[in-house]
């Protein structure tokens, strides 16, 4: 049964995924090759203009792997899932495992490219390479970005528009804060909980760092 | 006999407008039960409540023997169910989705949907989007016929198909029914199909059930009487042992009653009452459908459609 809905995950999320596994291969590459020195602090912040990529690209695979699990439930309004007969709990349970296991496929292609990047002694001296925490990092990220979309993908369309009135709200108090002329914004409160360790999202930010000290 | 199908009270609003009331089904074990009812009746939502995928707001309903909602794991396990739209992925080819559709049923049988596709002339690497109306149900058919299912909840199945695609369905329906003793429960408004195939029937109309009977008893029971009534018995359906559910008054030939209820020995009556019984006509389920949603809706105790 996981084995099905694993197959019919794949068979959904195939296309974008493999796009996202070619990035994923991409950057590690194209972060190496495009040094154009080789003293550590300029590797070093160059390499932290790529954190973003990195960190954007595991969003995305978490985003995409999230509405193939139910972009087809979602066009039949769920008769066929709850049509079956297995308890509804391990229905969300396969789909979501069945698209977690799919974060290994652009982690390993990103994996796969930081060790060929940096196999030939590109790394300056002083600084070391960090291949399996970067892929550790990744994929971590793009499991929390899963669960975050699943949890709303996997929700009612009530529930959508409820998240997005709720961004909207958060937009429309920070510019009456501002237009009130207080030094206060909710957006980067918020940003700051969320993004900050522990917060929720906080896998997406720290260094995304191939080559550091 | 026990029943495949029980509910009891069952109770479900959808929206402002629209209610189930106190439905109380039985569908008896082996039988194959037309579901009647107009469109926006309740056939759907009451199939879908049957099946678990609605929750009733109350009443009880028991499915081969498992309470529902709570039961619904171990009792969609033995239903085959066609609903009412494709649900399908279209994605997926006719052999994916028969492969998908296989991983959840332990009582899939290989064989027989093979047997099914060859019949149904699909194959197995078309895509579920560039099917057919009549390869889609004809799809739908075999996934619910080859779990070997004990109760097939059809939702309109044939709605839309042509005659010949709709007879093949029928005819597999059948053939499985036949060998295996399961039982059907078919929700239709084309009537004249299932008065080929129901040995039970339950008309729905605006959310309440309101006729659950024999197909048997009904085509017995639901006649158009050709009356003449005498100086004395102009209204003598008011008395009548029997309901007449309209009245169209006619020539010098006199007037035709449309009734339900009716046994020969009752001429006896409505002539003691100054009605002259002339002739006794057969309804089909048609007609005798379309009456019984007029008597339904009629004001309370007042024959429809004639004069009053």
């Amino acid at each position: 049964m996981f084995a099905a809905m694993l197959r019919a995950q794949w068979r959904w999320a195939r296309l974008p995924i493999a796009l996202l596994t070619v990035l994923a291969f991409a950057i590690p590459l194209l972060s190496v090759r495009l040094l154009e020195a080789s003293d550590p602090r300029y590797v070093m912040a160059t390499m932290q203009q790529w954190a973003v990529a990195y960190a954007a690209l595991a969003g995305l695979v978490g985003l995409f792997l999230a509405l193939a699990a139910w972009s087809s439930d979602h066009r039949g309004r769920h008769v066929y899932a709850l049509a079956l007969p297995l308890p509804r709990w391990r229905f969300v349970l396969n789909r979501y495992a069945a698209g977690a296991m799919m974060t290994v496929v652009p982690t390993l292609a990103l994996l796969v490219s930081a060790f060929l990047a940096t196999r030939n002694g590109v790394v300056p001296v002083g600084l070391h390479t960090y291949i399996g925490a970067l892929a550790l990092r990744f994929m971590l990220a793009s499991l929390v970005g899963f669960s975050v979309f699943f949890l709303v993908a996997s929700s009612s369309a009530r529930m959508a528009a409820y998240v997005l009135s709720a961004m909207v709200a958060i937009v429309v108090a920070d510019i009456l804060l501002n237009s009130a002329g207080l030094d206060y914004s909710l957006t980067s409160h918020i940003m700051d909980v969320v993004f900050a360790k522990p917060g929720l999202l906080a896998a997406f930010t720290g260094r995304w760092m191939l080559l550091d000290v | 006999m026990s029943n495949a199908i029980e509910t009891s009270g069952l109770r479900y609003r959808a929206g402002k407008s629209f209610e189930i009331r106190d439905v109380s089904l039985h569908v008896p074990e082996g039988a194959v039960y037309g579901f009647l009812g107009p469109n926006g009746a309740g056939k759907t939502t009451t199939m879908r409540l049957l099946l678990g995928l609605l929750r009733q707001d109350a009443g009880d309903i028991t499915l081969l023997g498992h309470p529902m909602p709570q039961g619904y794991v171990e009792a969609l396990a033995k239903v085959g169910y066609v609903p009412e739209r494709p649900h399908l992925y279209p994605t997926f080819t006719i052999g994916e989705s028969i492969a998908y559709h296989a991983a959840f049923f332990a009582t899939w049988d290989e064989a027989h949907a093979r047997d099914l596709a060859a019949r149904f002339e699909l194959p197995g690497d078309r895509k579920v989007a560039a099917l057919s109306k009549g390869e889609t149900g004809k799809l739908m058919m075999l996934l619910a016929l080859a779990q070997r299912p004990r109760l097939l909840a059809l939702d309109e199945p044939t709605d839309g198909l042509d005659p010949v695609v709709r007879r093949d369905v029928l005819e597999a329906l059948l053939d499985y029914v036949s060998s295996s003793g399961a039982t059907v429960f078919i929700s239709s408004h084309l009537v004249h199909e299932l008065e080929r195939i129901c040995d039970w029937i339950g008309v729905m109309d605006r959310g309440r059930l309101i006729a659950e009977l024999p197909m048997e008893e009904f085509r017995a029971g639901i006649k158009r009487l050709r009356v003449v009534p005498g100086a004395r018995g102009s209204d003598a359906w008011k008395s009548a042992p029997f309901a007449v559910l309209a009245r169209h008054e006619g020539d010098a030939r006199g007037e035709q009653w449309l009734v339900r209820g009716w046994k020969p020995e009752m001429a006896a009556a409505v002539e003691a009452q100054g009605v002259s019984v002339r002739e006794v006509m057969d309804l089909d389920l048609e007609e005798g459908f379309v009456e019984l949603l007029r008597s339904f809706r009629a004001p309370a105790g007042e024959p429809s459609n004639g004069a009053r």
